[in-house]
């Protein structure tokens, strides 16, 4: 997996996405140590600061949680996760139906699609 | 940090001083050997190459004094002028000590030079009945002198000793203060600094022909109470250059510190 | 107080003005760029706080004093050319440092010379011109310094070169320490800015966070520069 950012969206904001990611698929398992700030801001390329402040943002959304002199530590609360996990399909079911919206197919012929790529593939 | 300064400053310069002073006391050597084998031998092609030692040993001297002078004189303007300025003047020291520490390491290298030059000489004429007749040479010059001139032979030589240093500082400054003036130009730094010291030049010469007229009226006026000795004459001639030669080197200095600081200009 | 700021400056070379009416100011712990075409004034900016260039108006403020002996003490400096004495080796370049700065660390520079294979006995005019911008950058990023003023740290180098020294640029980081970076190069250096100052024409254009720019004007602070200064 690698760091990607994008234009125009603050980069604290796709940090936070980027670790949401790899909590949901279990880069980051439940209950595992993150690494430091300073080492994530390296690996990413990015200013501490603005990882610190992903982070920070990530333990307002109880997916992270901090313990004072251990550090930083992702949540055991698999439902937590999973309902991260759920965010994170349901944007991306979105962003899809919106694409195929776009090229003119209608509710059904999208699902018929689905099934007919899932034949070829099996 | 002015300290550190000159252990760096000792540092760099003295990479290329050790060689050239090992050439000439090598070559002075050199030279010793071939006076003595040019009294033994008639052979003309031994005699001939004893002789373009000599020369060499000559050339030598002269050239690794110019080339001291040459590489002392950039070091200045080198180390401070060109890219490596950026990294003295961020140094967290003052210009005062930037300037001083070349001046003092400069004068310091010119007395060293001063001793080698005496060194070769001696080394390449040196032999052992020599050795004993030089030393009673100077012993009894120096009893001579004391007693016939009421002179004090270690004042004449401090004297001089100082104002050769003094004179040297003086010269030193004279093309920092040139070079300051000219690298404070954005362009032809070189044409201005070359132009600077041949206006410090010009300036002095006009001041040595004011002192000159100047003391000789002072000496011959009608109504001169006093008459002095040929001693208090020297000491007066000595002491008055100095005093006047630190004068000039203040005035120098000042004009290099001043440039460098407010019109410093490393492209 | 601010760590690095501007109050009304002004300077010309000459009759060429360089600097007009300059206002930034810069708290601590930031990573600010300084964002400027060519001959907009940034070189100057930084060579008078660094004391090597006298100005004409207003003042400039490294910590609350003026550009001096002092400051030079708490301001690391990599200018954009070699300015290490080419006869030097790595190791008395080490020495150098840690002679004149007392807040030099030399066990870490000597643990990224090794990193990067740099051998203590090579001189610096033996090396590439890659290896000397590494070898200088490592000199300044080990000093504990207050204020980094970096002058284009990453022209003129290849991708590799350039993810190390912004790495090692993250990676020393100190929050209490400022870092300016003054580069014309802006996509490789924004993920890593806290803030970013544009200046043109000796004049400020805008001082603000990356973040802002990123919310309010929905594009990066690369795209934001292209619209600014377009030709």
């Amino acid at each position: 997996m690698e760091w990607r950012f994008h234009s125009d969206a603050p980069i604290y904001a796709q940090l936070v996405e980027e670790i949401t990611l790899r909590i949901v698929t279990g880069v980051y398992p439940p209950g595992d140590r993150l690494p430091a700030v300073r080492e994530l801001a390296v690996e990413a390329g990015v200013n501490p600061n603005t990882m610190q402040r992903a982070l920070s943002e990530l333990e307002r959304e109880n997916l992270v949680f901090s313990q004072r002199t251990s550090g930083r530590f992702v949540t055991e609360d698999r439902e937590m996760i999973e309902e991260a996990k759920k965010t994170i399909a349901d944007q991306r079911i979105r962003t899809f139906l919106k694409a195929m919206d776009q090229l003119g197919y209608s509710r059904e012929e999208i699902l018929r699609l689905i099934v007919e790529e899932e034949k070829e593939e099996a | 940090m002015l300290r550190k300064l000159l252990k760096h400053e000792f540092r760099a310069t003295g990479r290329f001083m050790w060689v050239i002073y090992l050439a000439m006391l090598v070559l002075s050597v050199a030279a010793n050997v071939s006076m003595r084998m040019l009294d033994r031998t008639d052979n003309s092609i031994l005699n001939g190459i004893m002789v373009m030692v000599l020369v060499a040993w000559v050339l030598t001297l002269i050239i690794g004094g110019v080339m001291i002078t040459v590489l002392l004189i950039q070091r200045f303007y080198k180390n401070l002028l060109t890219d490596e300025g950026y990294l003295m003047f961020t140094l967290p020291t003052t210009v005062h000590h930037l300037v001083l520490s070349k001046l003092i390491v400069t004068v310091v290298w010119f007395l060293v030079t001063m001793v080698a030059y005496v060194l070769c000489v001696f080394l390449a004429v040196v032999s052992n009945e020599m050795v004993r007749d030089i030393l009673d040479v100077v012993r009894s010059a120096f009893a001579y002198f004391s007693l016939k001139y009421a002179m004090n032979g270690v004042a004449i030589v401090l004297e001089v000793l100082l104002l050769l240093v003094v004179s040297t500082a003086v010269s030193c400054l004279q093309f920092y203060g040139a070079m300051s003036i000219g690298y404070g130009f954005t362009n032809h730094k070189g044409l201005w600094s070359v132009a600077s010291y041949f206006v410090f030049g010009f300036v002095l010469q006009i001041l040595a022909v004011i002192v000159t007229a100047a003391t000789s009226i002072l000496t011959v006026p009608a109504g001169f109470p006093v008459s002095l000795t040929a001693m208090q004459t020297w000491h007066l001639a000595m002491l008055g250059s100095t005093g006047a030669m630190l004068v000039l080197g203040a005035v120098f200095y000042i004009i290099t510190v001043l440039n460098l600081q407010k019109r410093l200009n490393l492209s | 107080m601010a760590i690095f700021e501007a109050r009304d400056l002004s300077k010309s070379y000459g009759s060429v003005p360089a600097l007009t009416h300059v206002n930034f100011s810069i708290e601590p712990g930031k990573i600010v760029g300084l964002l400027g075409p060519n001959g907009s004034g940034k070189s100057t900016l930084i060579k008078i706080a660094n004391g090597l260039l006298t100005w004409q108006g207003g003042e400039l403020l490294i910590d609350g004093k003026n550009p001096g002996p002092d400051t030079k003490g708490i301001v690391s400096y990599l200018p954009e050319r070699t300015y290490l004495p080419d006869w030097m080796t790595a190791k008395q370049t080490l020495d150098f440092f840690s002679d004149f700065y007392p807040d030099f660390r030399r066990d870490r520079a000597e643990e990224m010379l090794r990193y990067l294979n740099i051998p203590l006995t090579q001189r610096i005019r033996q090396m590439s011109k890659g290896t000397r911008e590494k070898v200088q950058l490592i000199l300044v990023m080990s000093r504990a310094a207050k204020l980094y003023l970096l002058d284009e740290p990453i022209g003129g180098v290849d991708p590799a070169a350039r993810d190390y020294i912004l790495n090692t640029i993250i990676g020393n980081y100190d929050p209490q320490a400022t870092v300016v970076i003054s580069t014309h190069l802006i996509a490789d250096v924004e993920q890593i800015l806290d803030e970013v100052i544009f200046i043109s024409q000796g004049q400020i254009v805008l001082q603000k966070s990356v973040d802002e720019i990123r919310e309010e004007q929905g594009k990066s602070v690369d795209q934001l520069f292209r619209e600014v200064f377009r030709c």
